[in-house]
């Protein structure tokens, strides 16, 4: 007759990995400093604590910070007052023409740089 | 007011009580311990650090004796300029190449101690972590449970129509 074999303990199935989210709200903040815009709102949108946190108050300054977004304070109901940072799709645009604008100035210093070195050359 | 204090070490002792020596320069990164030693001048006895058990600490000190002639930032100086970059250092990327609940207990240390470039460090490299994926990654990434309704997910789904494939 066979024996039956138990499968092992395996306390991995019960392991959780450490989530972002045992990180008080102060350094999820500090975090949301870091992210470029489009990676705060795919973090907005992996639950309930992120889409709220990036739509308070508190993350205006983030928002606010950013080239091309606005912020609009709405009510949502009566008793609370929630605001919203408002991306309109045409704030992409004016995000990368900053960006652009940012890199084209990056290349036009290295142009100048490279030309003073062979002026510097020449002489 | 107590007078400036001239010894060389302090004695930090962790949540699990070990106690850990260590030249006063590289504690005094920790802005907690530098305005405690300010205000109590000469310590003798061990400094409680009750929030951060030994590795934790251990691993801290190690950033702080590797950081120790860096310059101290200024008090008031504009935050924009310490946070417009992502860019860490190459030692720093190694030293926060740890697994997740170390990262996340540094940074929770960083935040205690009052370490602002550690901190700084800790956030960008979650930062880090963060670009370029998507919900779903980030969620089994850092174990974030999903916990909005079918609903809320097509509402969230439409309201960020345009910015996919960002």
């Amino acid at each position: 007759m066979p024996s039956i074999t138990l499968p092992p303990f395996a306390p991995t199935i019960f392991f959780k990995p450490p989530s972002l989210l045992k990180l008080p709200v102060e350094l999820h903040l500090i975090i949301f400093q870091h992210l470029p815009t489009f990676d705060l709102l795919r973090l907005s949108q992996t639950c309930h604590h992120f889409r709220c946190l990036v739509n308070t108050p508190y993350s205006k300054t983030i928002w606010l910070k950013r080239p091309g977004i606005t912020y609009d304070f709405h009510t949502n109901s009566p008793d609370q007052v929630l605001c919203r940072a408002s991306l309109r799709p045409y704030t992409i645009y004016e995000t990368l023409a900053e960006e652009l604008r940012h890199v084209l100035e990056q290349i036009d210093r290295s142009i100048a740089r490279k030309k003073e070195r062979e002026e510097m050359g020449r002489v | 007011m107590a007078t400036p204090s001239t010894q060389a070490t302090v004695k930090l002792q962790s949540n699990d009580n070990v106690v850990i020596e260590v030249e006063r320069a590289i504690a005094e990164r920790s802005v907690l311990i530098k305005n405690m030693l300010e205000d109590c001048g000469e310590v003798t006895d061990a400094i409680p650090i009750s929030n951060v058990n030994e590795s934790i600490l251990r691993k801290v000190i190690e950033w702080c004796e590797h950081h120790k002639n860096d310059p101290v930032a200024a008090e008031n100086e504009n935050d924009d300029s310490r946070k417009k970059t992502t860019d860490i250092d190459e030692w720093d990327q190694k030293f926060m190449n740890v697994d997740q609940e170390m990262l996340f207990e540094i940074i929770l240390a960083a935040n205690f101690l009052d370490i602002k470039p550690l901190l700084d460090t800790g956030c960008k490299t979650v930062a880090n972590m963060i670009k370029g994926k998507s919900p779903e990654e980030i969620r089994k990434l850092f174990n974030i449970q999903n916990d909005f309704t079918p609903e809320e997910e097509e509402q969230i789904r439409r309201e960020n129509e345009w910015a996919e494939d960002r």
